[in-house]
């Protein structure tokens, strides 16, 4: 079932064509995309202005005067240092305005729902694992399978988009790649599907993204068709255990790929 | 120049305030004052470097904005694609003939059918794949007829929610029995692109909606056969809003407000199928 794409590419053995259906089998990125240095540092940039140019925070509708709010939000802003008239000011006069000095940017302390410590740490206590106020520390964005770098998790490179690609003999890798039957009438995106199942079991949850093939790359004995398809859920586990599979992103495939036949569909996929 | 026809010439030369400068006649009213050099730059776009009120609007990383590029666009060219596609044209306006001047003269014919035109439909190309344009927020508070200070309040809600300042709307028209008078401030609206759009998206699609329990998607019938689709949401379900939920005390009075997801779509079906990837459900 499994052909090997680059023997058949370079073969001369002039047949009536065959035609295969290749499923290009990606799993989208879990989290947002890891951003250059430059793109970085211009948000950065941009953020500061922004907060520069910024408003002046309503205080006096979020945190009523004389409330337990505002309290404890006086607490955490101490306000800025008082325009003394008989004072003489060596870096600038300072220009107040609803208790914020208008030459800067203004740096707002919110009370938090969790108790804090001195330097800023949560407090923690027996009730608040799982109290609905607990902080909110984000998980890290590299996972066990990224240290470990374990090719075949789902896990791994999770800001990437990852494509499946198989091996019958641990030398040459390809992307699963299923032969049409020139008896039955089966539609291209049919075979990938029933393919993929059949290869990687039941317990996979994905869908075509269309019908439709996205690319052909046709010779004289065989026209390859590329079908389209995202996994949703579920792990691959191939049926047999000679078939070895990994999870590449775009930059890791032409190390295993034949040079010739990356450079023919680099452009399906996906850089973030 | 023009030679101007004088009927006296003798009145004008003695006449002690002559101007050499041409009156120039415009064909649209234009405020004159407002061409002043000094007001020049108040007419600059507010993310111009150079307007006086500029804010800066690439302050952060646009998650939506790249899904739809990276991920999105090629899928939907690959989806909507029709092999040997030819432009269907759209349901137009039709003329009334030339055989009379009566006809010629005559406002154009209603579409066949329908009471609105449709645009022609091109087959899917890069250029033309449909993309989320604008999200339009229209907020009608009939409850402020009667007490015109919950205007303020609608608008300020409406500000909180998407963090652009609303526009106030109007009575267009006097209905006796709905209190209806013309000119009356009765709730506000705001047009929503870009960065804030796509906050507004994704508070809407991952917060909001989840959490009504008699939510069960967007109306399949909604739509303006040109790609935009509509729908409400009630006083109840704004609560779910965490910039409201949070500050529930600050607002003792919600109003519900309608939604238009605005898109590039030709067809209704296919701003369906951009809406509901990227995350509104349907039925």
């Amino acid at each position: 079932m499994i052909r090997n794409t680059i023997i058949r590419h370079y073969s001369s053995i002039t047949a009536t064509p065959v035609i295969s259906s290749t499923v290009l089998l990606a799993r989208n990125p879990v989290i947002t995309r890891d951003l250059p240095a430059f793109e970085k540092s211009y948000y950065k940039y941009q953020n500061e202005l922004w907060k520069r140019l910024m408003w002046t925070f309503p205080k006096w509708f979020y945190y009523r005067g004389g409330t337990l709010g505002d309290h404890r939000f006086k607490e955490l802003n101490k306000p800025p240092v008082y325009n003394n008239p008989t004072m003489e000011f060596t870096d600038g006069r300072p220009e107040i305005r609803q208790s914020r000095d208008r030459r800067f940017k203004q740096e707002l302390r919110l009370p938090k729902t969790y108790k804090q410590a001195e330097d800023g740490s949560e407090i923690v206590d027996e009730y608040s694992s799982d109290s609905l106020s607990r902080k909110i520390n984000p998980n890290s964005r590299v996972t066990q399978a990224d240290e470990k770098n374990d090719t075949t998790s789902l896990e791994r490179k999770l800001s990437r988009s990852l494509y499946l690609v198989i091996s019958e003999d641990n030398k040459t890798w390809t992307f699963p790649n299923f032969a049409v039957s020139q008896e039955h009438e089966i539609p291209l995106h049919k075979v990938a599907e029933d393919g993929i199942y059949n290869l990687g079991g039941q317990g996979l949850n994905y869908y075509n993204v269309s019908s439709k093939p996205c690319h052909v790359i046709s010779s004289s004995d065989n026209n390859e068709f590329f079908i389209k398809s995202q996994i949703v859920s579920g792990q691959f586990k191939p049926a047999s255990s000679t078939v070895k599979f990994m999870w590449l992103a775009k930059e890791e495939l032409p190390k295993y790929l034949n040079n010739d036949y990356y450079n023919e569909i680099q452009h399906l996929l996906n850089d973030i | 120049m023009n030679r101007t026809r004088f009927f006296s010439t003798v009145s004008r030369l003695n006449r002690t305030g002559y101007s050499t400068v041409e009156p120039v006649h415009h064909l649209v009213p234009i405020n004159k004052a407002a061409l002043r050099p000094g007001l020049q730059e108040l007419l600059l776009p507010k993310d111009d470097i150079r307007s006086p009120g500029y804010k800066p609007t690439n302050i952060g990383q646009d998650r939506v904005r790249d899904y739809y590029d990276a991920h999105l666009k090629s899928n939907l060219m690959l989806q909507l694609y029709i092999h040997g596609e030819e432009t269907t044209d759209g349901n137009k306006h039709r003329s009334w003939g030339t055989d009379s001047p009566y006809k010629l003269y005559r406002k154009m014919r209603k579409p066949k059918g329908l009471s609105r035109a449709t645009k022609d439909i091109k087959p899917i190309a890069p250029k033309n794949i449909p993309e989320l344009t604008g999200i339009n927020i229209n907020l009608y508070n009939r409850e402020a007829l009667e007490d015109s200070w919950l205007n303020i309040s609608s608008r300020l809600q409406i500000a909180q929610i998407t963090n652009v300042k609303p526009k106030r709307i109007f009575n267009k028209s006097n209905i006796v029995q709905w209190k209806c008078r013309e000119g009356k401030p009765c709730g506000c609206k705001v047009h929503l692109t870009g960065e804030d759009m796509h906050q507004f998206l994704s508070t809407l699609t991952e917060l909001v909606l989840p959490r009504i329990r008699t939510f069960q998607g967007i109306s399949k019938k909604s739509g303006d056969h040109n790609g935009n689709i509509s729908f409400g949401l009630s006083p109840e379900d704004i609560k779910f809003f965490p910039e409201i939920e949070n500050f529930q005390e600050l607002f003792p009075n919600l109003f519900g407000f309608h939604i238009t997801l605005q898109t590039s779509a030709r067809t209704d079906e296919q701003a369906r199928l951009l809406l509901s990837s990227l995350g509104f459900p349907f039925h």
